[in-house]
């Protein structure tokens, strides 16, 4: 088993090498030239996370190792995970850029990508612990029927999961055409490549650790740029956003709220979706699983609430040190006086004016890394959803093998890597943004209100949590494509039919009625044994008594 | 679980107790969280001009953006003093719980 895997994960680093410096080639003719320090720093990355899938390797033997990395992840390196899943290159680069263009609006996102941590822990983190095994699914359908609550969960997963992915690929194509000199292909098939190898080898323990390192080197970046900016004004706020009002062209509106948000009702909608959509990110609460117990689980939860609160208030002070230090200077702008890439390349602009080309290609190999462990969560929790809720426990009933399972699983994950290329690909001229929003809506209005009342609510039935569910997704898809992103910048309709921008306000309540409504008049004896059963999952709940332990190695 | 022992389990005082506050607990300290939000959030609809004012005369600073920093901190200290309160409470009747019943 050693020597073929590792032959692999050297032969792929070698094509990844190989990729590369065809690239170069490619780059040298068409576009601007490669950017070396950036290159040997993402192909050490490679080679590092390579090694690590190796190693991981040989410790993933039976389905709770893929799934879960065994149950041995220490509370803090969960943490830390959860904040490498979380902070995509969306948020480090969209963020700093809005803050860039808006000033304050960039902080609306960051507060919203954040509050939802703490309801997680106060009402979700170590009840999820306790009843689940290996996906969201194991706990909605914890004493309801497998099949139809299995099926939607895994579908609405499936689709929270796939949207999430074009929006990494297509942020990971752009972002290294401009970086590294590469072809858009070139780059989303590299990631795609690199991400089917970490998960089908190393299935959940290599991507914790692909995500923990990225972690510390994205902190560690934007600390060092924060600092830098920080600095060279004495460390004194109230100097460098003196500086920045006085540089900005929107001078003092940059520190008040502004045009992001349009009206009451789209703000409020965008904060449920923001608070509650964390909630229901599949690859995020996949990683509950991987704790010893409850109260490693909910240690994580802290851990990681410290990192992502400390990354968005670096963002914050990049995004104006940006204003001061990159607006300013006509190296980074084009003839039309914007920003070389768009405002999202602020960050790395700003990086190049704090470090040279050296920081710079720092920067970048981070921002590369961060978009692979970001798409390598992503791939697992859909392969998950396939081969142990549609698979295992919908199709088979249960009565699959360990081997099986993990065999359908990587399946699952090269064919959803495939997937993923073939939709970064098809998607490159497409805004991407309102994927993004669509993830986290669709997260907040089916998964979130399911997984919710299966834990609290006694009344629940198979028929409630698969109407609810359904409603929620259905009516967030549905707003969405009716509203300004889909309808007039996608179809070419010229008026939008849904007035707001999000769709949370409207599709989060449809699914609690519906669920609510479709339980209470659920009369079946099904129904009768569901509700029956909710007493002792309700004590497994709060105690843990009879939960999944970790295994020994 | 058998449904006997979860009978057993649920009718211990223990058990009775740990519900009532550690469910009282969480639910308050999401509520402070919803409402520190969302209170933010609608400040942002209905008074922008509110977020606008600076801190104090002469600073640059606005109100808006000295209370995201806090609510970035404010979550935080939040998950640090429920992490602590569980920790520190709410495992101990736990585990005797578990003792009596396991």
């Amino acid at each position: 088993m050693k020597n073929p895997l590792l032959m692999l994960a050297g032969l792929a680093a070698l094509a990844t090498a190989t990729l590369f410096s065809t690239g170069a080639f490619a780059a040298d003719a068409a576009q601007k030239s490669i950017n070396v320090p950036a290159v040997s720093m993402f192909v050490i990355f490679v080679v590092l996370t390579l090694f690590i899938t190796w190693w991981a390797a040989q410790r993933t033997r039976t389905t709770k190792d893929f799934y879960a990395a065994g149950g041995n992840i220490t509370g803090f390196q969960n943490g830390l995970a959860l904040a490498g899943d979380y902070m995509s290159a969306a948020s480090f680069l969209g963020i700093a850029g809005l803050v860039y263009a808006n000033g304050f609006d960039g902080l609306i996102y960051s507060i919203g990508f954040l509050v939802g941590w703490p309801i997680m822990l106060f009402l979700l983190a170590e009840k999820l612990r306790n009843l689940g095994k290996y996906t969201f699914a194991d706990v909605a359908s914890y004493r309801l029927s497998q099949i139809p609550t299995r099926t939607v969960a895994a579908i609405s997963s499936l689709i929270v999961v796939a949207m999430y992915l074009i929006a990494q690929m297509v942020g990971a194509g752009k972002l290294i055409e401009i970086l590294f000199g590469l072809p858009y292909n070139y780059a989303v098939v590299i990631v795609g490549v690199l991400m089917i190898l970490y998960v089908t080898l190393g299935g959940m323990l290599a991507t914790t650790w692909v995500q923990i390192i990225k972690a510390a080197l994205l902190l560690s970046g934007a600390t060092f740029m924060a600092l830098s900016v920080l600095y060279a004004f004495g460390f004194d706020f109230n100097a460098m956003f003196t500086k920045a009002i006085e540089i900005s062209p929107k001078h003092d509106a940059i520190m008040a709220p502004g045009s992001l948000i349009h009206d009451p009702i789209s703000a409020i909608s965008l904060g449920l979706a923001l608070m509650f959509g964390v909630a229901g990110l599949p690859h995020i609460l996949m990683r509950f699983f991987t704790v010893t117990n409850a109260k490693e689980a909910r240690k994580s939860v802290f851990v990681a609430t410290g990192f992502i609160g400390y990354f968005y208030v670096l963002t914050f002070i990049i995004g104006f040190g940006a204003i001061i230090m990159v607006s300013t200077n006509p190296a980074y702008l084009d003839a039309a006086h914007k920003l070389i890439g768009g405002d999202n390349m602020a960050a790395i602009h700003l990086s190049h004016a704090i470090g040279g080309n050296i920081f710079l290609g720092f920067i970048s190999a981070v921002a590369f890394a961060t978009i692979l462990a970001v798409v390598s969560g992503l791939t697992l929790a859909g392969a998950s959803a396939v081969s142990h809720d549609l698979y295992a426990s919908a199709f088979r009933h249960g009565r699959v093998d360990e081997k099986t399972e993990m065999r359908v699983s990587r399946y699952a994950t090269i064919t959803l890597g495939i997937l993923a290329i073939f939709l970064g690909i098809a998607f490159e001229k497409q805004n991407i943004a309102f994927m993004v929003g669509l993830a986290f809506a669709i997260a907040a209005s089916a998964n979130f209100p399911i997984l919710f009342l299966a834990i609290y609510w006694k009344n629940l039935t198979t028929r409630g949590a698969v109407m609810g569910g359904l409603g929620g997704l259905l009516t967030a898809v549905i707003l969405v494509i009716l509203s300004k992103s889909v309808w007039v910048d996608v179809l070419g309709y010229s008026k939008a039919i849904m007035p707001y921008a999000y769709p949370a306000l409207f599709s989060m309540p449809v699914a609690f009625v519906f669920a609510w409504f479709f339980s209470i008049t659920d009369n079946s004896a099904r129904a009768a044994e569901e509700r029956a059963r909710f007493h002792a999952q309700y004590v497994r709940s709060e105690t843990g008594i009879g939960a999944e332990g970790a295994v020994k190695h | 679980m058998k449904a006997d022992l979860a009978e057993r389990i649920a009718s211990d005082p223990d058990f009775q107790h740990l519900i009532k506050r550690r469910t009282g607990y969480g639910w308050m300290m999401a509520f402070i969280i919803i409402v520190v939000y969302f209170t933010f959030i609608l400040l942002i609809a209905y008074n922008p001009q509110l977020l606008a004012t600076k801190i104090s005369a002469g600073s640059t600073i606005s109100v808006g953006i000295a209370a995201g920093f806090l609510i970035i901190i404010f979550s935080f200290v939040m998950t640090g003093l429920y992490v602590h309160k569980a920790n520190a409470q709410f495992d101990e009747i736990t585990a005797k719980i578990k003792e009596s019943h396991e």
